[in-house]
């Protein structure tokens, strides 16, 4: 490509240094042609390259690996972090103990498993397979919660958290007594007789002798001791319990009909839920208070999620 | 003239010539055994000044300035040589940092929680029976006996068949009680403890009450090499002059395996 013309009378055995100092000048000079070939060349370089990258399945690819990765399959890293936490519970060695042969081959078992990763993407597995779903729904959520799980809330946040949802911090109550069953027809006659036990009862009289003495039996359903509420309440049933959480230590209760016969609760201990102080409830505060703020986050991303998309519902499913 | 050029030299120079070094640092911290850096003094301390600001800014809030944790809340300690996950090698505090701990990810630490015995329903991930208070309290004295501590012997003894049978706290924890890292179940004959401070009522409640500790994953927030120099400071910290190598060989001898 001679794009250079020599200016009239140039002689062809002029100094070097002159010729030389000429031919940068003229490379200096716009040059209408010159500048068309050149733009035209760089158009077709590029368009060359534009046209490798679109048509070509690997796409724009890097030839250098960061250094936090063993492995770049299609542009996507395989993390050393990762083949190592995999090669360690691979072969339970750590690390440094390991072959290369070992190393190999759980490098080619990962590049293997995110190529299989990347052709479900492809095959858009996330639309119909629901533990792929699932997966993506955790980790979003994960991602919204981040912030929230790394920050620590203030002492007053706490305290004020607290304040507002006093009710929900109490001890546990926990209950033992004797449930005593007069079996038979509930009738007249059946619940005389088990008022005259509890009468005796709450005179002082010994458990063993008023049981002899009336025919009682124990129920059996909550002879293990103490219990929590909870196990109390699936014992003795809704009603029954309802009676015995109302009974001090030492307290009889009036007797109570049932369908097996009349029941009569002798309350041994009575530990009953008291409210908590804070220091006694921190933890449960910060961790309720931030499942709160979590709560929050994570309805303040599906809000905006929601705004950004466009959903449309069918009929009748509004 | 002359003299700017050379200065504006120096200063691009300087800059090129640190940015190299600091990416060459990157480069060795990421590529190197996590448990071989320990003993590369250059890049032990180039791990410790990437990791300090970090740590400052992403852990501090939980783990505390001076890392002691938070024993209120279930914050471990990481400067007390226990590790509940693992051994404490660069590679497992690491992963931790990563995946977190319970953190909704499929590479998660999230094998087992501590049941809830006093609530009716004890665990989320399988069939566990609720205990009594007494039962509770028997418990508490076999786990005082573990530790060495004066207990009542009746409890105590009534406390171990529950540990070992109805209970499932040694599926865990083990039979005798030492845990399990593997799956982030606490020892419990050393003294350390993670929630409370080892006393009767504090023993009770974390049976009662359970617990599922929750450590975020940072893979999508720090870079690897933040990662990688957080895991390095830590694991240093918690156990100074001794490697990470020095410890996979010791685990590794400790369960038997070839080192």
């Amino acid at each position: 490509m001679n794009v250079v013309d020599r200016p009239a009378g140039a002689s062809v055995a002029e100094a070097p240094e002159a010729g030389a100092a000429r031919v940068g000048s003229r490379w200096s000079q716009v040059n209408p042609t010159r500048s068309l070939l050149m733009m035209a060349a760089g158009a077709v370089l590029g368009l060359t390259i534009a046209g490798f990258g679109l048509f070509s399945a690997r796409g724009t690819v890097t030839n250098t690996i960061p250094p936090e990765d063993v492995a770049l399959v299609n542009n996507k890293p395989v993390l050393v972090s990762d083949f190592i936490a995999q090669i360690e519970a691979e072969t339970g060695l750590p690390y440094s103990q390991t072959t290369p042969a070992q190393r190999r081959k759980v490098v080619n078992d990962m590049i293997r498993e995110e190529l299989f990763v990347q052709r479900g993407l492809e095959l858009d597995f996330p639309a119909s397979d629901p533990d792929t779903r699932s997966a993506l729904v955790a980790a979003v959520e994960q991602q919204v919660a981040a912030d929230v799980t790394s920050q620590q809330p203030t002492e007053k946040a706490l305290r004020d958290y607290f304040n507002q949802h006093r009710s929900e911090y109490a001890s546990d109550g926990d209950i033992n007594l004797h449930e005593l069953v007069l079996a038979g027809p509930v009738d007249a006659a059946a619940m005389a007789k088990a008022g005259a036990a509890v009468k005796a009862l709450r005179a002082g009289a010994p458990l063993d002798k008023v049981m002899a003495t009336y025919g009682l039996k124990e129920s059996g359903r909550v002879s293990d001791g103490e219990e929590f509420y909870f196990a109390a309440k699936i014992h003795l049933g809704d009603k029954l319990f309802a009676v015995a959480r109302t009974l001090p230590a030492g307290a009889v209760s009036d007797p109570q009909p049932a369908a097996d016969g009349v029941h009569i609760l002798s309350i041994i201990s009575n530990h009953m839920p008291v409210m908590q102080t804070y220091e006694d409830a921190k933890e449960k505060v910060f961790f309720d208070y931030k499942k709160v703020e979590q709560a929050k986050l994570e309805a303040a991303d599906e809000k905006y999620l929601r705004s950004k998309a466009d959903i449309r519902l069918a009929k009748g499913f509004e | 003239m002359i003299f700017g050029a050379i200065l504006a030299a120096l200063v691009l120079g300087g800059g090129l010539f640190l940015s190299l070094r600091t990416a060459n640092l990157y480069s060795r911290l990421l590529r190197g055994d996590p448990d071989a850096i320990a003993e590369k003094p250059e890049l032990a301390r180039f791990a410790a000044s990437v990791a300090k600001p970090v740590y400052d800014r992403r852990c501090a809030s939980c783990h505390g300035a001076d890392m002691k944790g938070d024993r209120s809340r279930g914050v471990p300690n990481l400067i007390d040589q226990d590790w509940l996950y693992g051994s404490g090698r660069p590679v497992e505090v690491e992963r931790t940092i990563l995946y977190g701990i319970r953190a909704s990810l499929p590479r998660t630490w999230n094998l087992a929680d501590m049941p809830a015995f006093g609530q009716a329903n004890p665990y989320r991930r399988y069939k566990v029976a609720p205990l009594s208070p007494g039962q509770i309290k028997d418990v508490v004295e076999f786990v005082r006996v573990l530790e060495r501590k004066p207990a009542d012997p009746l409890m105590a003894s009534r406390g171990g068949k529950i540990f070992a049978d109805t209970g499932q706290c040694f599926d865990c924890h083990s039979t005798d009680g030492a845990g399990d890292s593997a799956i982030g179940a606490p020892n419990l004959v050393d003294d350390i403890w993670l929630y409370g401070d080892g006393s009767r009522q504090s023993v009770f409640n974390s049976i009662a009450h359970g617990h599922a500790g929750v450590c975020p994953a940072w893979s999508t927030v720090l870079k690897p090499g933040q990662v990688r120099a957080l895991a390095i400071y830590i694991s240093n910290l918690a156990k100074p002059g001794r490697s990470g190598t020095a410890r996979a060989t010791a685990a590794s001898q400790q369960q038997g395996r070839p080192s």
